[in-house]
């Protein structure tokens, strides 16, 4: 009889051998929602770039308590039925948690779907005030960009002298552009600052004419453009204005802080003014060492959105190895958190999901961004 | 001893000689053919991938030298000529998505199709040359939104072209290279970023290939193939870099349609195969069962049979094969021989079954191991009165059954065979179940097997009850006729002791009467009541003698002697008698004796006396000659062996009787008692005197011719400080000593008399008293040199009083008095008795004046 046991499973080991191969222990499934596509597409790519790497570093050291984790890319292509969309899908395909939305429109648009499917939206890059205070299932590495716009304010109008402003804002990402716009009014009102009307328009309609514009900066002359708008957008503003002569300085939101904004901006984009809680030659060894990473696995430079993208992973990370990869109880699990050490610097979730940072001073010199002070 | 049935061994068999064989076969068959399709799909690869290479870097070279014609044609800047020829280059090269013309400094001239656009193509102008040269890898034209390379030249005017060549008019180009099923024709940059994809939305939202082993494990020269897993699909996968812009470019397969198509009918060949070894190998079962296992199975019961021990020829029924039968015929060939031998066997077993189970002794076998016995015989149910299976079940029991008292003793001797192989042999007792005892004997003994191991322990035991009880009723009767003995040897004593008193009495006033004045014929008279008396006091000596030995109760006492002296003193006694006769006595010591030796003169004299005596007595005439030599052996180093010959001319001793002269009570003819006189008591305490002195006495004689007595004794030799003390001793012996007023103790009024006497005459001052009491009352009135002390008295005896003198108060001053012990208890060991009473010396009755003087002169008093 133990010769037929022997034989019956020698048999059974080689069909085994040929029908399959080895498995791993069962991986755990993430999505990845951003804009992959379109105008804006830069912070898509690179967000899930810095999370692709962030996946592959945690796998190489040992996954989640032994397993690993397996990213599913979704575009959102920028929109809210886009964001719906792919959430839904993400949510078919069994992840527990969602990086993204890279705007904070489109995260809007989908944390009711979010809330009510029991996983996780961490965003890397929404940073709309509309956001903080809820403990939800939504949590976000950036800060809150009341905070940006408040710091911006004060460097316009202090180390700037820049009395008069006049904002351009991008509308579809309304819930950004116009809280920030809203921050930035509040503070620079309050500093005694003067803020001309804003002049609005929209990047997924056509490309945009910059004539009006161009007319009321020559006839207001305000002191400084206030741009919200994304890194080709602002390309296009400052050629514009430049082209027409005018010297008038610009101050940007972090949205268009872009590499794309020096590949295609040239000189014009020289000089342009920033706060953000990231800085593009942050002396930290731990960013240099995820820059260099980047650059190898990817060919180009992170920028914010792959290193807050890399971020809310680690911070995924750190909740899902407390849950052992189960998404029940990832929201209590991920906020407030310990201290996890980022590749900007160190950083944790509050009890509301959100984050405190350091902001950084940024603007552009020869080509490069330079940081001048940090908050 | 095998565990398979034949079934089971035919199937290992076609297993291992055949289905695996065949299944490896054909698996090494199916990696042979994989490897070889393998091989060809890498090479097919290799070519392909060359090619598409080629075609890669020529479209660019073409886009390239058309962007270089273009600027050749280009010898004026008129906006409308300039828009009409760069639409029409569009045209010609619709891959190029769009043309800048710039400024050398960077400022945007033209472009077609003509946009708005506000963009600075600054970053590209330092990277152009004269020659077309590729500006960028794949990136999102902020312009047309499209992933596009840019591919720029500087122009002799020193203007910058730019064109923007679109990657997916590439990417259709390749998806339309390979037929379809023919796997995907990927291109991507140096880090994975796509450039082609047959799923071009890929292209757009710019994935990134390069997670994917075969880019991971890319080596920068050459191409690499591999298989690799993509979104769960295995492919198989060959990779090769793309000079001079490190692209990569990958052709690939799902590994199922590489390797299907080959493995497919080798799967079909396997299962085939399985499947006829399945319909074959119960065929073949079927087969051997009916022409192999059932005349096997027959043959087996018929063994079966046999082994039960029915030895009947084996022949089946049923239709066999030739081996079978030749095997059936060889069987019952051997089944007659073990039934001969099966036969002898049991003869043999009969006899030694005979042997073991009708004697009465139990025999036993035991395993050295587990101590389990092995056999036991019958015989123990009757001896230890219980069933054999016990002991089987339990060895223990052996043990259990065994008295307390002895059972550690035997258990020991037991544990010692087990260890060191000693033999057992115990005897000890029994408990029955009935509650009786018996005794047993048992011996055990180990054997050994060839390599010398002791492998088990074989052992015997016998009743012993009845043997032991004849052997206690023996030792009764043993200890019964020895104390008759001793009290015969007590009577003996005893007798002496009341003969010896009177016998002293006569003697000394014999003595004492023969001193008066007397007729010569009463003298006679006197003289031969003192020699007769004599002669009857040695009578009783000898008795006394011979009770003492037997009494096991000899004790000699070594002291100092010249043997010289002795021999002068035997030669004085016995001079008068052999002249008598007319008998030649004489005497010789060889030189080389030393003076003194240490050794108990009495019984040495004893010896003598008897001996020079016997001589003497059976001597008519002749001669006889005493003969004494040092050996030249000596057993120690202070010891020698002295040789006494005492040889004569008498009657001699029949040959016959030479071996009964030893004996006690014996002469060799009782004839002879008449004629001599004698107890016959001599020789027998000279044999056993000899024999207490570590000697030998042989005896040599004829008939008439004579006898000579050999004697050898071993004495010691004194060391010179001893002799030295002696010759103080006797110098100061030598003094005459003086007068003393001595004090007698004694009951017995004749003696009284004889001993005062003997003392007066010695010039002493005797007192006698009656008993201890009055001696002591004697004492502390007047003052005495010595007291001679009775042992037995009235009122009080000489122990107590020879307590009261040297223990009381009252007796201080002369408690260290001299006693000398006067007794008719001459029994050995009394002498002991009375010094350790403290008596200073000890006089055997009858009492001679010669023992009173020697008594006086030992105690050495101190003159008045």
């Amino acid at each position: 009889m133990k010769h037929e046991y022997y034989y019956h499973s020698f048999l059974l080991v080689l069909l085994f051998m040929l029908t399959s191969g080895c498995s791993d222990p069962s991986p755990i499934y993430i999505g990845y929602s951003g804009q992959l596509t379109g105008k804006i597409s830069d912070l898509g790519i690179n967000g899930r770039n810095g999370a692709i790497l962030a996946v592959e570093h945690i796998n190489a050291h040992d996954g989640i308590n032994g397993r690993p984790l397996k990213l599913i890319i979704k575009d959102d292509h920028n929109t809210p039925e886009g964001a719906i969309k792919a959430d839904q899908e993400l949510i078919e395909a069994g992840v527990v948690g969602i990086i993204g939305h890279m705007t904070s429109s489109q995260v809007l648009a989908a944390m009711p779907l979010v809330n009510e499917s029991g996983v996780v939206m961490i965003s890397p890059t929404a940073s709309t005030p509309y956001l903080t205070g809820k403990a939800d299932s939504f949590f976000r590495t950036i800060m809150d960009n009341t905070v940006q716009s408040r710091e911006l304010s004060h460097y316009a109008h202090s180390a700037m002298d820049i009395k008069t402003v006049l904002p351009v804002v991008e509308q579809d990402n309304e819930s950004y552009s116009f809280s920030f716009l809203d921050g930035f009014k509040r503070s620079f009102s309050y500093l005694g600052g003067a803020m001309l009307s804003e002049e609005v328009y929209s990047a997924n309609a056509a490309p945009g004419n910059w004539d009006h514009l161009i007319d009321r900066v020559s006839m207001q002359n305000p002191d400084a453009l206030l741009l919200i708008c994304p890194a080709e957008d602002a390309v296009s503003i400052a050629h514009a204005i430049r082209n027409a002569g005018l010297e008038t300085s610009v101050i940007s939101s972090a949205w268009a802080y872009t590499e794309q904004l020096i590949q295609w901006g040239g000189q014009h984009v020289e000089s342009i003014i920033f706060a953000i809680d990231y800085a593009a030659d942050n002396p930290n060894p731990e960013f240099i060492k995820f820059r260099e990473s980047y650059k190898n696995r990817f060919g180009t430079s992170p920028n914010f959105a792959s290193a807050f993208s890399y971020e809310s992973v680690l911070a995924l990370a750190e909740g899902l190895k407390k849950t052992n990869g189960n998404s029940k109880g990832l929201v209590e699990s991920l906020a407030p958190s310990p201290v996890i050490q980022g590749v900007i610097n160190s950083f944790r979730l509050n009890e509301y999901g959100d984050v405190d940072r350091k902001i950084f001073i940024t603007t552009i010199q020869n080509g490069h961004y330079r940081t001048i002070e940090m908050r | 001893m095998a565990t398979e049935s034949l079934r089971q061994l035919v199937q290992r068999n076609l297993n291992s000689w055949m289905l695996i064989p065949s299944i490896c076969i054909i698996l090494l068959l199916g990696i042979y053919a994989a490897y070889e399709k393998s091989r060809d799909f890498q090479f097919q690869n290799t070519v392909l991938i060359e090619a598409l290479s080629k075609h890669v870097v020529s479209q660019t070279n073409d886009a390239k030298s058309a962007l270089a014609s273009l600027s050749s044609s280009i010898t004026r800047y008129d906006p409308f000529w300039f828009h009409w020829v760069l639409s029409n280059f569009l045209l010609a090269y619709p891959h190029y998505e769009r043309l800048v013309y710039l400024s050398p400094n960077g400022k945007l001239l033209a472009t077609s199709p003509q946009v708005d656009s506000l963009v600075s193509m600054e970053s590209f102008i330092e990277k152009v040359s004269d020659t077309p040269t590729l500006l960028s890898k794949p990136i999102n034209s902020p312009l047309t939104h499209k992933i596009v390379v840019y591919i720029g030249m500087r122009m002799a005017n020193g203007n910058i072209l730019i064109g923007e060549l679109s990657i997916k008019s590439l990417n259709e180009h390749f998806t339309d290279m390979l037929p379809s099923g023919e796997g995907k024709l990927i291109l991507c940059d140096y880090y994975g970023n796509l450039i082609s994809h047959p799923d071009y939305n890929k292209v757009v939202t710019q994935e990134n290939i390069g997670h994917l082993s075969i880019i991971r494990d890319f080596r920068e020269k050459g191409n690499h193939t591999a298989l690799y897993e993509s979104e769960g699909i295995y492919y198989y996968g060959t990779l090769a870099s793309i000079q001079p812009n490190k692209w990569l470019l990958l052709r690939s397969q799902p590994v199922k349609d590489v390797f299907l198509p080959v493995l497919a009918p080798l799967f079909a060949l396997l299962t085939i195969i399985l499947s006829l070894f399945f319909i074959f190998a119960h065929f073949l079962q079927y087969k051997l069962r009916e022409s192999i296992v059932k005349p096997l199975a027959a043959f087996t019961d018929s063994i079966e049979l046999t082994a039960q021990g029915q030895y009947e020829n084996v022949s089946s029924q049923l239709e066999q094969f030739k081996e079978l039968s030749v095997i059936e015929d060889r069987f019952n060939d051997m089944l007659q021989r073990i039934n001969t031998r099966e036969q002898t066997n049991k003869e043999s077993e009969e006899r030694f079954r005979q042997l073991v189970e009708n004697i009465h002794e139990v025999f036993w076998i035991s395993d050295f191991d587990n101590e389990k016995i092995i056999y036991v015989s019958p015989s123990y149910e009757i001896i230890w009165g219980r069933t054999r299976e016990s002991l089987y079940e339990n060895a223990d029991t052996f043990f259990m059954a065994i008295d307390a008292e002895d059972r550690f003793r035997v258990t020991d001797a037991f544990n010692a065979l087990r260890t060191d192989g000693k033999i057992v042999d115990e005897k000890f007792k029994i408990l029955l179940p009935t509650n009786n005892h018996r005794w047993v004997r048992a011996q055990a003994f180990p054997v050994y097997d060839d390599d010398g191991i002791r492998v088990r322990m074989v052992g015997i035991a016998e009743d012993i009850t009845e043997s032991r009880a004849i052997q206690t009723a023996l030792v009764k009767a043993k200890q019964d006729a020895e104390s008759a003995n001793q009290a015969k040897t007590e009577f003996l004593t005893n007798m002496s002791h009341e003969l010896r008193t009177p016998l002293n009495g006569i003697l000394g006033m014999l003595q004492l009467t023969r001193d008066t004045r007397l007729t010569t014929e009463q003298f006679e008279y006197i003289d031969t009541a003192i020699s007769s008396s004599k002669v009857l006091l040695n009578v009783i000596n000898d008795i006394l003698n011979i009770a003492q030995i037997e009494a096991g109760k000899l004790v000699l006492h070594g002291q100092l002697f010249s043997l010289h002296e002795k021999l002068e003193t035997i030669y004085k006694f016995f001079k008068h008698s052999a002249l008598s006769k007319n008998v030649d006595l004489t005497m010789e010591v060889e030189p080389g004796l030393p003076a003194y030796l240490i050794g108990d003169e009495v019984r040495i004299r004893q010896i003598l006396f008897n001996l020079v005596g016997n001589s003497v007595k059976f001597t008519e005439d002749g001669s006889i000659h005493v003969h004494i030599q040092k050996l030249p052996v000596s057993p120690k180093e202070d010891i020698v062996v002295v040789l006494f010959t005492i040889a004569d001319t008498g009657i001699g001793i029949p040959a016959d009787k030479i071996n009964y002269v030893f004996e006690s009570f014996t002469q060799v003819d009782g004839t002879y008692t008449r004629r001599y006189q004698g107890t016959g008591l001599g020789l027998g305490i000279v044999k056993n005197l000899v024999t207490h002195m570590n000697g030998t006495i042989t005896v040599d004689s004829d008939l008439g011719e004579g006898t000579t007595m050999f004697v050898t004794l071993q004495l010691k030799v004194p060391s010179k400080e001893q002799v030295a003390q002696l010759s103080v001793d006797r110098d100061i012996s030598k003094d005459d000593h003086g007068r003393y007023t001595i004090l007698i103790v004694e009951d017995d009024r004749v003696n009284q008399i004889a001993i005062s006497r003997m003392l007066q005459k010695m010039g002493h001052f005797p007192t006698c008293v009656d008993n201890g009491k009055k001696a002591i009352e004697e004492l502390k009135k007047a003052e005495y040199d010595c007291v001679f002390m009775d042992i037995q008295m009235p009122i009080m005896d000489g122990i107590e009083a020879t307590n009261i003198i040297r223990q009381s108060n009252d007796m201080a001053p002369i408690s260290d008095i001299p006693i000398i012990a006067l007794t008719a208890h001459a029994m050995p060991g009394d002498r002991d008795k009375f010094l350790k009473m403290g008596m200073n010396d000890y006089i055997s009755k009858p009492v001679t004046s010669d023992q009173l003087y020697a008594a006086l002169e030992k105690l050495n008093l101190k003159e008045e």
